[in-house]
């Protein structure tokens, strides 16, 4: 046996870790056995923020030994006091977490930092995490959530809010959770204490094609109304855009030589003023790059048109106010606008500075409003987003504002459409195809040929008509013009579909729809937690002609199918003529979110679509 | 474009060097800009492109790194005494001048994020040990119209900002697509005390993603410092110059590198020119201090007369005269009790002690877990460290008086013997001389006895042959040899399926799979399915050890470790539903049995088997069925039309044989049509695709054999090869017809 010698020679020594399979997360292991978090608002005088001070105490418990990620984040608008840690009810030596930069997925750069440190855990621990955090000024302080990264037993949250102090709290997404709440009055400090108690919340989990955060977990949406003198707060909407306005309304490059320069170049063959605009829409697409910025103040105060000019690239902000200006050069009225996405579940209703996350430039033309989001890298001019369709959007206008709504499109602005037709030769399908893409999935077809080099452009493009098939070549293709985005795009070619067709004994087996766009799209009802979003409308067209050999004859073909709901259709059909046998095929997803409650239906209907993919069409020869 | 630049560094002289750690961070930035943009270099001067490249994503037009280092004593005043401390002045410059053709390389230049400041500086009262590196960039741009633009660096955004600590990230303004980026990292480095020869090695290829039109890689050190390199695989020689100071100066110059391609099967360490440079220095009080304070230090000489490999092999030798690694008895004491006595061990059959001596080891090594880890999904990739170990087993083996051999040798997805450049390029071997030779490595925890991973099988080897004069006392003999390869049928699968069609569903197929695997092609599936706790169990047994809770003496690491094992366990229906996931490329619709038949932990083959339910493998065709039969042996891609040109030589792990035993129940009232379009034999050197199929009454019987016979296939043959995996490819579209009798 290893002696306790030997033993230590053989764990520094003998053995390293290569890893070779990635590790299985175990998520269950940790629990929260209690919370308690108490939120006071306080200021010193009259002339100073209002502060919000975070007191939080959160007791772990862990099955297995592991490491436990202590983390607490902040921001330039607020800190951490004090961090602390008892392991199994003794003081943790070399506590000590280390202050860093968090790095938030396809963000250049955040504000956001952490205070960060991995506690070891032996099993069947209690660790007991307190929290002393403060944010400067009630504006910035918008939300609290109920839930956390580990199933919670039991949570309070205790929000103390002084008389002196108005704020509205909205309760959001209560629903289906144990959640109680008791109001005191506590007289000697004048406040009100507004206690929640919650059991049994289970874990936030990420999953994809879910709604964003502030539709599922339960949370308080905290809205400061004023009452003292020196701070900002917004009472109505109009003093949120009092506030956005303040930080915006000494934005004026119109002047610059290189602005007005730039802006005659763009629109120098424009006939019309509707021309110039999307003249101008497209060069700031084209041209200026997009990289996001999350900064405090400067995460609101969008950057000035005549650097991100200079610097040919912008957050959205930047990129709105250079549409903006250089249009404004031109004498067109545009106007700043900000608005929330469809990740955001509020809307103005709630002034705060949780409603939006976006701006973009609104043109007001000819008695029309025209929405641009040059962050959109591949839409056409006045085409929308899915995120950005029927949101409210709040648009500057002096020292007011309008509200209004970004126009809602119907799955018709999407398209993917295939026109083939196909003739049997052996066991393969030769034939021409027709392709047209519009709206997002003329966006989705860009973005995979525009991250792909320039060499592979042509294998790219193949490789995405055929489906991934190796069997499927293609010859005779054109490459349309990949860089106007104005247009729908379509492409035509020759087709060689190899082992297209199964021949048994002189009878053809023939799977025309080699696409089979939602096959087993099925969802696990047992697995899935929150809805389905789909990214965007949908609207499939295919159409595709085969041509009947001569001396065949139709055997046998797959059922048609015809689904409609409220919220999709599936429909295909096989036309049967005399010398060729036509597939359509048409999926429309008007309502790209699939709700919990629909998800029984949905995977009956996409049963069905799939029973019909998997069904070949049967031609014999002549008796 | 952040990896890129993580550790590349520049060249000013010595004096300058010495002037600026006077400056602030801003001067130095200042005066490299100076020296990068105004020093004439000739490899930066064109701005055309050849035509050939006009379709490229992005061509390099010119690529330098520039590294000086200069080393030396130094006296430094302590608290109560005085030490010398070796100081170390480095700099470094990487630049690299692109033209961007496209939005895919728009984007991968257009940020760069790096270290500005990396301080870790230590004081202990008043005296302080430096050890500070900068990083300083600097970026221009060319616009199509021949425009130079000098890019404000001072635009990057701060992500860490504490005095030791600078992180920068800056987003490129205004280039654009038809630009030409010419962008330099520099470093400076000052550190005080011991610096690892690792710290201060460069590691080159000659390729690159993109084309290379010119290429200059400069190393400059002082005269006082060892400087090592190789150049591999066609790579150019240094030219070696010595400026008016002595100091040593390599220079690695080209043009015109096409770009590489990636390629399945290639190992770049043996295929691609590539060359190695580090540099050592040690005064000879920082080796009598580090001696005394490690003993294994003392080891660490490097005698520049010798090859690198032949460095590491002197002090590999010079391990077993230290007590560095003591001799321990309990491997054999064990073994004397499995045979009872030590006379009934030294009369055992060589390969029956052998067997059993090296079984302890594992049990010794892979029985014994980490008090601070308990995650399960790694213990079963423990590694063992073949160097220390070898010295261990060949010290029991001397003891024992069998006769033996040390191998050295690489694996063959690294450098090769001859290219050793570092310690961790070669792995060591025992080599049984009995009757036949047998081999013991030291790998992973299913590695047995007499089984030589197949990285270094063919291999060429060093042998080291061991002679025990006293316990710190060995010499040994050097000669060669080439470690045996294994054959086609060494490296087995066997794959047993029965296919019912559900009665509830013809759409749907039960299947049962059984699966044999020996040598090569168990490793992976072992590690991944058969649980670490049974593992543990079975060398247990195999060994006559002592049982986890009385072999754990901590009682508290025991039950950490006995509550992983418990919670662990739940997890194993998961391995094996992602383990037929991976085999068909689709998740199975469920599972309903699942087990590891036998472990292949105590002897090979290892066997497993899972029962569950496939969708998707049949169409329906009015009244008949069509059969995926080719999707049974799991997803074979053919190769694409664009790899068919081959760049590299082909690595393949090993020679190998799958085969698929298919055994589908025809449902009653159906006929197959098709099974003799089943059939396929290709038949070359390099192997064979073979499928025959039969209909046995209610069965159709499909036969499926594949093998490769060899690992390393010459380029030129690559048709050979791909001619076999697109025969597989074909089968696995291959289809039969279920047809209903009428």
């Amino acid at each position: 046996m290893p002696n306790k010698y030997n033993a230590l020679i053989i764990a520094i020594l003998c053995i390293s870790f290569t890893k070779i399979a990635n590790a299985v997360a175990i998520d269950s292991n940790i629990s929260i056995l209690s919370a308690k978090c108490l939120y006071t608002f306080s200021k010193q005088d009259e002339k100073t923020e209002v502060t919000v001070k975070e007191k939080s105490e959160t007791r772990y418990k862990n099955i297995l030994a592991q490491v436990l990620p202590i983390t607490a984040f902040y921001n330039e608008k607020s800190k951490i006091i004090s961090l602390n840690c008892r392991l199994n009810n003794k003081s943790v030596r070399n506590f000590s977490p280390v202050d860093t930069y968090y790095t938030v997925k396809d963000v250049f750069y955040s504000d956001v930092r952490m205070n960060y440190f991995p506690l070891e855990v032996p099993s069947n621990s209690i660790t007991d995490i307190s929290l002393e955090k403060i944010t400067y000024d009630a504006k910035y302080f918008t939300s609290v959530y109920f839930t956390e990264e580990y199933r919670t037993l039991s949570k309070e949250i205790i929000v103390k809010i002084p008389r002196w102090m108005d704020i509205d709290l909205k309760e959001m997404n209560f629903e289906g959770f144990n959640i109680t709440k008791t109001i005191t009055y506590n007289e000697k400090d004048n406040e009100d204490i507004i206690k929640y108690t919650c059991l049994n919340l289970p874990a936030m989990t990420a999953e994809a094609l879910s709604p964003g955060q502030s539709y599922i977990y339960p949370h308080l949406l905290f809205l400061a109304k004023d009452k003292s003198t020196s701070s900002v707060y917004f009472n109505s909407l109009q003093d949120q855009y009092n506030w956005y306005r303040s930080l915006t309304k000494d934005l004026n490059d119109e002047k610059e030589p290189a602005i007005q320069q730039q802006a005659q170049e763009i629109t120098a063959n424009c006939k019309t003023e509707l021309e110039k605009v999307s003249a101008v829409y497209y060069w700031v697409q084209n041209n200026i790059r997009y990289i996001a910025f999350e900064d405090g103040i400067a995460g609101f105060k969008p950057d000035s048109a005549a650097e991100v000019l200079r610097k040919k690239y912008g957050d959205c902000k930047g990129m709105a106010n250079l549409t903006k200006t250089l249009l404004k050069v031109l004498g067109i009225d545009a106007r700043l606008s900000w608005l929330g996405t469809n990740h955001i579940a509020y809307n103005y209703s709630t002034p705060s500075l949780a409603v939006d996350n976006h701006m973009i430039c609104t043109v007001f033309l000819n008695g029309k409003l025209y929405f641009l989001d040059t962050t959109e890298s591949f839409l056409g001019f006045n085409e929308y987003a899915e995120r950005i369709q029927g949101r409210e959007v709040l648009i500057e206008d002096n020292d007011k504002y309008s509200l209004t709504k970004v126009p809602l499109s119907n799955e018709n602005s999407n398209l993917d459409f295939v026109k083939k037709s196909l003739n049997i030769d052996g066991i393969n399908l030769l034939g021409t195809a027709t392709h047209i893409w519009k709206g997002e999935d003329k966006e989705v077809l860009l973005s995979n040929i525009h991250s792909s080099k320039k060499e592979k452009l042509y294998a790219t493009l193949s490789e995405y008509l055929g489906n991934k098939n190796q069997n499927y070549e293609i010859q005779d293709l054109k490459l349309p013009a990949l860089d106007v985005y104005d247009k729908d795009i379509s492409v035509s070619y020759n087709l060689k579909f190899k082992n297209g067709v199964d021949l048994f004994d002189k009878v053809y087996y023939v799977t025309l729809d080699q696409d089979k766009e939602y096959d087993n799209f099925k969802i696990d009802q047992g697995e899935r937690n929150h809805e389905i979003w789909l990214p965007y409308k949908v609207n499939i067209q295919k159409e595709i002609i085969l041509n009947i050999p001569a001396n065949y004859e139709l055997k046998d073909k797959p059922s048609n199918l015809a689904i409609k709901t409220s919220s999709y259709e599936f429909n295909i059909s096989y036309e049967v003529l005399s010398d060729k046998i036509i597939y359509k095929k048409l999926i429309k997803i008007p309502n790209p979110k699939i709700t919990k409650t629909a998800f029984t239906q949905w995977n009956d209907d996409i049963k069905k679509l799939t029973q019909i993919y998997s069904e070949t069409i049967t031609l014999k020869p002549k008796s | 474009m952040k990896s890129k630049f993580t550790l590349l560094l520049f060249f000013i002289s010595p004096l300058a060097l010495l002037a600026q750690n006077q400056l602030s961070y801003n001067q130095k930035a200042e005066e490299i800009k100076k020296t990068v943009w105004e020093k004439q270099n000739p490899i930066f001067e064109s701005n055309k492109i050849p035509e050939k490249y006009n379709n490229e994503s992005a061509v390099i037009l010119a690529r330098s790194f520039d590294m000086q280092r200069v080393s030396g004593g130094k006296f430094k005043f302590m608290v109560i005494t005085a030490t010398s401390v070796t100081q170390t002045n480095k700099t470094t410059t990487f630049r690299e001048k692109i033209k961007i053709n496209d939005k895919a390389a728009l984007d991968e230049y257009s940020t760069l994020e790096y270290d500005k400041i990396i301080d870790k500086t230590e004081t202990i009262l008043t005296a302080s040990i430096k050890n500070k590196k900068e990083v300083f960039i600097g970026v221009k741009i060319i616009k199509s119209n021949g425009k130079e633009l000098i890019v404000n660096t001072n635009e990057e955004v701060i992500l860490q900002n504490s005095k030791k600590d600078k992180v920068g990230k800056l987003a490129i303004p205004d280039l654009q697509v038809g630009d030409i980026l010419d962008y330099y990292i520099s470093t400076i480095q000052v550190k005080e005390g011991n610096q690892e020869e690792d710290e201060n090695r460069y590691t080159f290829f000659l390729a690159n993603e993109y084309p290379v039109l010119n290429f200059a890689y400069k190393f400059q050190y002082g005269k006082k410092i060892s400087v090592f390199n190789i150049s591999a695989n066609g790579a150019p020689q240094p030219i070696i110059s010595t400026n008016n100071d002595g100091d040593q100066i390599f220079t690695y110059t080209g043009t015109d590198i096409p770009k590489y391609k990636d390629e399945i099967w290639s190992s770049p360490y043996r295929d691609l020119p590539y060359f190695c440079i580090s540099s050592s220095f040690k005064t000879k009080y920082d080796q009598m201090m580090m001696a005394s304070a490690n003993p294994l230090s003392k080891l660490d000489k490097i005698d520049p007369k010798l090859s690198r490999l032949d460095n590491y092999i002197n002090n590999f030798q010079a391990i077993f005269n230290t007590n560095f690694v003591a001799f321990s008895d309990d491997i054999t004491n064990q073994a004397k009790e499995h045979f009872k006595s030590s006379k009934a061990l030294k009369n055992a059959p060589l390969d029956s002690s052998m067997k059993v001596i090296y079984n302890n080891w594992r049990y010794s090594v892979f029985c014994d877990y980490d008090a601070d880890n308990f995650d399960i999904s790694e213990m079963n990739y423990r590694v063992a460290k073949s160097k220390i170990n070898t010295v261990k087993m060949c010290k029991i083996l001397c003891d024992l008086e069998i006769p033996h051999d040390i191998l050295v040798a690489t694996s063959k997805f690294s450098n090769s013997l001859s290219n050793v450049f570092e310690t961790g390029d070669f792995q060591t071997m025992i080599r049984i001389n009995g009757s036949k030779p047998m081999y013991m490595f030291f790998d992973r925890v299913n590695t047995h006895f007499n089984e030589i991973p197949v990285y270094y099988q063919g291999e060429k080897a060093l042998v080291l042959t061991p002679r025990r004069k006293g316990d710190h006392n060995y010499t040994f003999t050097r000669s060669e040899a080439t470690i045996p390869v294994t054959k086609t049928e060494d490296n087995l699968l066997v794959e047993n399926l029965k296919v019912n069609f559900s009665k509830d569903d013809m759409q749907h197929l039960n299947i049962t799979r059984n699966v044999n695997e020996k040598g090569s092609m168990k490793t992976e599936d072992q590690l991944r399915l058969c649980y670490v706790e049974d593992i543990d169990k079975e060398l247990t047994t195999l060994t006559q050890g002592e049982e986890l809770k009385k072999r754990l003496k901590d009682k508290k690491t025991y039950n950490n470790l006995q509550q992983a094992f418990d919670f662990g366990r739940k997890d194993i229906k998961k391995s094996f539903t992602a383990e037929i996931t991976s085999q068909y490329e689709q998740a199975p619709k469920d599972v309903t049995d699942f087990k590891v038949i036998k472990t292949g932990i105590s002897n090979a083959p290892f066997e497993y088997e899972s029962k569950f339910t496939m969708e998707n493998f049949v169409k329906k065709a009015g009244s008949n069925y069509i059969l995926d039969v080719g999707k049974l042996i799991g997803k074979i891609s053919k190769i694409d039309a664009d790899k068919k040109d081959r760049q590299t030589n082909i690595y393949m792990s090993s020679a190998r044989a799958l085969n698929y035993n298919i055994d589908i129940e025809i449902p009653a009232g159906y006929k197959v049509s098709g099974a003799s379009d089943l059939n396929v034999n290709i038949t070359n050197d390099k192997g064979r695709f073979n499928a025959t199929s039969k209909i046995d009454g209610q069965k159709l019987l499909v036969e499926v054999k594949r093998a490769y016979h060899k690992a390393s296939i010459d380029k030129k043959e690559w048709n050979d090869l791909v001619s076999l995996v697109d025969a597989a490819g074909n089968f696995y579209e291959r289809k039969v017809l279920l047809e209903k009798i009428n």
